[in-house]
């Protein structure tokens, strides 16, 4: 139920309300996007056809550098 | 059986776990997290580390109560357009399911979200439109943005909201089974951020990490927690960045408090906890079904409401026992076939168990 999606913003819609997403599977969806302030190309977690949250992806690579760094911290 | 996009971290985390030698109980409560677990053997990969974890209230459908089943089901019977998420269709109320109900000419129908209930009540204006409104923080802004958008009168809800933070602290206040550590959901805290989890911390001692979904997500929120015990910390750390911050998203949190007031709420498998769950403020009454349809449902007003006989739903809920300890799993509990709601949703740990038990 609470299974949210990551998708591509590919076109905001008159109303500013809705927005096209692109799921990368070849998957197109309108979702709507009232509960944040997104742009044209970000990348949004949809959930029961809303997005919920805007992906960070400069956060997505960090976090992935704290997990090995904290790893080999360890080591030492 | 064991797939990861990064199976060197993944490893390495593993090994970093087991080098501590610990004996620890987690708990998430999230049926993400759980197909998580099980689809790529994380919970056995874990257990052999010593770390058991499993899974509390953390499934929407599966802690609805009966009453609520039942109360969707009368609306049906009196001619209402019922709609819902299809996990709930199948879901066994006493002598029915919304299913059943369609098969015997109800108007029932699957919806992928609210927005898709308003179209429906926008297309048959002589007629009542109901949705069955369930889930957590994650669905519930949906629910909000839609009720202040001023959908037709010919619209309404049944409000089975609940939010997770106080239904987490009755579980450790209950007692019943002990926790080391929570993991708490990803996508719950996109919209609550991870300050509403402090006061466990705070008050239970209690080790929490925010989690991710992908395994190595899961693996690493193992490993931020044991690293939490073993340097004898309870403090919630928010491992999935990339989607949560502290303070949440606020435009939905705005919108969820404008619409739904905290109110004390039943979950299945436990008492009333108090302020879990949401109601329309006196404002949006006019679409709450309970108040529009009340001749309706006063069928319900003396009615006791049981769980299935044999059923354990409710402890597998409170993590007491596993899918597979319920001596229905798998023989007169099946998917196609459910006794209780943990075999219905794919969220449901009995579910999942279930999918994944052949290819374990």
């Amino acid at each position: 139920m609470c299974l949210a999606i990551p998708g591509k913003i590919i076109e905001i819609s008159s109303d500013k309300n809705h927005a096209m997403v692109d799921y990368g599977d070849g998957t197109k969806r309108q979702a709507n996007i009232s509960l944040v302030k997104v742009k044209k190309g970000d990348y949004v977690l949809v959930h029961a056809g809303f997005a919920i949250e805007i992906l960070d992806e400069d956060e997505a690579k960090k976090t992935l550098e704290l997990f090995k760094e904290m790893l080999s911290m360890e080591e030492n | 059986m064991f797939s990861l996009k990064d199976k060197k971290l993944a490893e390495e985390i593993v090994s970093k776990i087991k080098k501590e030698q610990v004996s620890l109980k987690f708990m998430h409560v999230c049926g993400t997290h759980q197909d998580t677990l099980v689809k790529h053997g994380l919970d056995s990969l874990l257990k052999s580390c010593g770390i058991e974890i499993g899974q509390g209230p953390g499934c929407p459908v599966c802690v609805t109560t009966p009453k609520e089943i039942e109360e969707m089901l009368v609306l049906a019977k009196k001619g209402k357009i019922v709609t819902s998420f299809g996990d709930m269709m199948k879901v066994p109320g006493e002598n029915d399911s919304l299913r059943n109900m369609k098969a015997e000419g109800c108007d029932v129908r699957t919806v992928y979200g609210i927005e898709d209930s308003v179209k429906i009540a926008e297309e048959n204006p002589k007629k009542e439109v109901v949705f069955m409104a369930v889930g957590f923080e994650t669905t519930a802004p949906s629910t909000a943005a839609v009720i202040k958008s001023n959908p037709p009168d010919n619209f309404s809800i049944l409000c089975c909201h609940r939010t997770m933070p106080y239904a987490l602290k009755a579980v450790l206040e209950m007692g019943e089974i002990k926790i080391n550590g929570l993991i708490e959901p990803g996508h719950v805290s996109t919209i609550i951020g991870t300050n509403p989890y402090e006061f466990l911390s705070k008050d239970y001692k209690m080790p929490q990490v925010v989690a991710g979904f992908e395994p190595i997500d899961v693996l690493m929120a193992c490993w931020m927690l044991v690293k939490q015990i073993k340097e004898n910390k309870a403090k919630v750390e928010n491992e999935y960045k990339r989607a949560v911050h502290a303070e949440g998203n606020k435009i939905a949190q705005k919108i969820l408090d404008e619409v739904f007031e905290p109110c004390d709420i039943k979950w299945r498998g436990f008492p009333v906890i108090k302020k879990s769950g949401l109601k329309l403020r006196n404002k949006y009454q006019k679409y709450d079904a309970r108040i529009k349809f009340k001749e309706d449902l006063l069928v319900l007003k003396e009615k006791e409401f049981k769980e299935p006989s044999g059923c354990l739903c409710g402890e597998v809920l409170r993590g007491l026992v596993t899918p597979s300890g319920c001596p229905l799993f798998a023989n007169k509990c099946t998917p196609d076939t459910p006794v209780g709601p943990c075999m219905v949703s794919a969220e449901g740990s009995c579910n999942i168990e279930y999918r994944y038990a052949n290819k374990r």
